[in-house]
């Protein structure tokens, strides 16, 4: 596992976290021609951050495949939009435009290798967030801090903030992201050769994947587990890990991602690989010859997909780790078919890395053929290859060093080996018997090489088809998810009001009470009113009649009240139309004073406090936008409430909390209408004030 | 059998004054009316034992109702009157709390008055 297996998670995360208000069901036509239309506002910021989302997909889409549509590494218009986005946002203080802008030119700069900036940009990323308090997007965002800090060899970091992304995931209950957390430590520690830290952390990711049914993570975290036993050596295991992965993605069906049967298929296959190399060792042919056909099985398994679904590098790559084991079967002309294979399509989609391991896998074919001068001369090509891409990828230096080490190895080998067929021409018996010795160990060597840059080779194809299968997977849910988000701004709006609603319950149900009893009541007043009628009895007829009337009065007036509060309810959430309107200022501030009170009485028992009213009932309707000054009186309200319940469970005697909301003409004359709200609790700190 | 009743509200007065006309004309029943915690525990200090029946609202101003079942039932002991609270609030939480402290039951808004007066009638 490398760094690469890194980028997948690096991209799932991107494609299952990058929400925005516009959904990935638009196309990036569509979005680019909203661009047009929209005003300076919020929707043109989200319209920004949602096309840099998308054009950052399709480019992490665009690999060695011949579908390739863009320029690798050209994200000059993601960063145009993405900071068009970033002033916007700023300008009109939308923090949540902020928050994904930042986070898109996190991805950006990390896709680039600019770490630092990219840091700089998911830690701005992460201020906006934590100030909005939108655990999710923490979350989130502490695994994109993970991954940079793992592309830039931090592990420290990676770790620490791969932790701090746990802990919000597990709060939020979302066992997706934590299981995605511990997927990703879990890679941390293999790549570190840590193996039990690795396998405990995979263990967790599988407990929580299979408590949701994620089939594919569960196929995923399989895979990894997989790699963990091989890695210890524990080669059983291994393949039982790898087979029950395959099992799960062939028992998806169509739901099957299509990166799945494939690499479990190879992984199955590197198992047979090198348990045939251990027979090898122990000179049991029979054994090794059984394990490296079985590893052709499951290799023609994965190359049979790879076909199916077109996927470029790793066709290359499988045709080339099967012309290996041709090779280590001593079947050449198999092994020049497929090698010669993997070099046409290489060429063709200008693959370097494929180019180099097929130059160097036929230069040995060459060799075992006694072909010196064309082993040298796909040598050379494979040289040439090989320097060109390091010289290219620095993301990948510890692997390629790596790499490095070992072809310096096989390179001195086979210089040893060219030097001594070339001046010991009379020992070719020797020489051949030494050459088949050395081309067994190189073959191993290559073999191993061939696995690993295979592998990494493999990862970035299986990023690239995990985002298609994640992009699929995103536009389903993300058409789901726009029409959730009406009703989740909807619910929003009324999650605000659950401190007032249970208030507000409490304020119809006494309305309620006095409309429903009256008139109950007033009913059996009629009755006996026409008994003292029949009787005679004016006067007390008449007397009942005045009780009569009370009560319609009194339904009505309870009737009101309820209509009022229902009324005040759905200005609420009715979103605000920015219209202003006469307002009875002393009833609305009565409102909310109700309405706070009882709110907070519904939220803490132990909370109450004397209200007080100082209404200038002079003052007439005033022209307001009625629930924003509502709001902002609900808010200084609740402050006024809140200090007071500060003071009081101080313990203090004879202390009476008490909040007075006064309205009045203003004190010094002009227009307006003055609105105070008063309390006796603790007051400002000095500190504060000064 | 007098009762008290306990609301913020003052058209509960004239509501329950109306209901129970008839038992308050037979001398069957006679209520009166405190409009807050602190007003009731005042008027219970002052007439000890004769209210043998407490009617009263939660959510009020000042003392809550929980408040005030609170404190009668630790200090009207000997005998202690009966509380029952009458609420817009029937949550469990509300309920389990007024049962915790000791009230004899728990009546919502609206109020039903028939089945109170089942209930009243099960008292003497």
């Amino acid at each position: 596992m490398t760094i690469s297996t890194h980028k997948i998670f690096l991209v799932c995360l991107f494609l299952m976290y990058s929400f925005s208000a516009y959904t990935q069901s638009k196309t990036i036509d569509s979005l680019q021609r909203e661009l047009q239309i929209f005003k300076d506002d919020t929707n043109k910021v989200n319209v920004l951050n949602s096309l840099t989302t998308l054009l950052l997909h399709n480019q992490s889409l665009s690999t060695v495949s011949k579908k390739s549509l863009f320029k690798k590494g050209d994200y000059s218009k993601e960063i145009q939009y993405s900071n068009t986005a970033l002033d916007l946002s700023k300008k009109l203080a939308f923090e949540k435009g902020k928050g994904y802008a930042y986070k898109n030119l996190g991805w950006i700069n990390h896709k680039l290798n600019n770490f630092t900036e990219a840091l700089k940009n998911y830690h701005a990323a992460l201020d906006v967030w934590k100030r909005e308090s939108k655990t999710q997007n923490i979350a989130e965002t502490y695994l994109w801090l993970s991954f940079t800090y793992y592309s830039q060899n931090s592990y420290p970091e990676s770790l620490k903030n791969a932790y701090n992304a746990i802990g919000l995931f597990e709060k939020l209950g979302d066992k997706l992201g934590w299981a995605n957390c511990f997927q990703s430590i879990g890679n941390i520690y293999f790549d570190q050769n840590n193996f039990s830290e690795g396998l405990k952390n995979f263990n967790e990711a599988l407990k929580l994947r299979k408590e949701i049914g994620d089939q594919q993570g569960i196929g995923q975290t399989y895979n990894s587990m997989g790699n963990i036993y091989f890695g210890q050596g524990n080669y059983p295991e291994a393949l039982t890990k790898f087979s029950d992965a395959l099992e799960i993605f062939k028992k998806m069906g169509n739901d099957a991602p299509e990166w799945g049967i494939p690499w479990s298929s190879l992984n199955i296959a590197e198992v047979y690989v090198r348990q045939g190399q251990i027979a090898d060792a122990k000179k049991n042919k029979t054994e090794a010859t059984s394990k490296y056909s079985e590893a052709l099985k499951s290799y023609f398994e994965a190359l049979r997909i790879y076909v199916e679904i077109e996927n470029e590098g790793d066709i290359i790559a499988t045709h080339l780790l099967i012309g290996s084991l041709y090779v280590k079967l001593k079947k050449n002309p198999s092994a020049k078919k497929y090698i010669e294979k993997a070099i046409r399509l290489a060429k063709a989609s200008e693959s370097k890395i494929s180019l180099r391991d097929s130059y160097m896998i036929l230069s040995y074919l060459n060799e075992s053929e006694g072909n010196i001068k064309d082993a040298y001369e796909n040598y050379k090509m494979y040289i040439v290859y090989r320097d060109s891409l390091l010289n290219d990828e620095n993301a990948k230096k510890i692997l390629e060093t790596k790499l490095q080490y070992e072809f310096d190895k096989k390179e001195d080998l086979a210089k040893t080996q060219q030097e001594k067929k070339n001046t010991e021409a009379k020992r070719i018996k020797n020489l051949q018997y030494f050459a088949i010795g050395g081309l067994g160990v190189i073959v191993l060597a290559v073999l191993l090489i061939a696995t690993i840059q295979w592998r990494n080779n493999k990862q970035k194809q299986k990023a690239n088809d995990l985002l298609t299968h994640q992009k699929k997977k995103i536009e389903s849910t993300l058409t789901e998810l726009k029409a959730t988000q009406a009703q989740l701004i909807q619910s929003e709006k009324m999650a605000s009001l659950g401190e007032l609603t249970a208030g507000i319950a409490h304020e119809i149900q006494n309305p309620l009470n006095f409309v429903n009893n009256f008139s109950e009541v007033s009913t059996e007043l009629v009755d006996e009113m026409n008994v003292e009628i029949e009787k005679g009895n004016t006067e007390d007829a008449k007397l009942i009649a005045q009780d009569l009337k009370q009560n319609l009065e009194k339904i009505n007036h309870h009737g009101k009240r309820a209509g009022d509060i229902v009324k005040s309810m759905l200005q609420h959430s009715r979103s605000s139309s920015g219209l202003k309107e006469p307002t009875d200022i002393n009833a609305l501030a009565d409102e909310y004073l109700r309405l706070a009170y009882h709110g907070l009485r519904a939220k803490d028992k132990s909370f109450n406090a004397t209200m007080k009213t100082d209404f200038d009932v002079s003052i007439r309707n005033i022209s307001i936008i009625p629930q924003d000054i509502g709001r902002v009186i609900l808010n200084l309200i609740t402050n006024a409430f809140y200090a007071t319940n500060e003071k009081q469970k101080q313990g203090l005697e004879n202390y009476e909390p008490t909040v007075t909301v006064k309205t009045q003409k203003p004190p010094l004359g002009g227009l307006g209408v003055c609105i105070s709200v008063a309390d006796n609790g603790n007051g400002i700190p000095q500190k504060v004030l000064d | 059998m007098k009762i008290l009743v306990v609301d913020d509200e003052k058209d509960v007065q004239v509501l329950f004054e109306q209901r129970f006309r008839k038992e308050i004309r037979d001398k069957e029943m006679e209520f009166v009316f405190a409009f807050s915690g602190e007003d009731a525990l005042v008027y219970l200090n002052q007439h000890k034992h004769e209210a043998v029946l407490i009617l009263s609202d939660i959510n009020m101003p000042g003392m809550s109702g929980l408040d005030l079942l609170g404190q009668i039932k630790q200090k009207y002991m000997k005998p202690p009157p009966v509380v029952m609270m009458i609420t817009a609030y029937g949550d469990k939480e509300n309920y389990d709390t007024a049962m915790e402290l000791g009230a004899d039951d728990f009546l919502t808004k609206p109020l039903e008055f028939n089945q109170l007066k089942e209930k009243l009638k099960a008292i003497r």
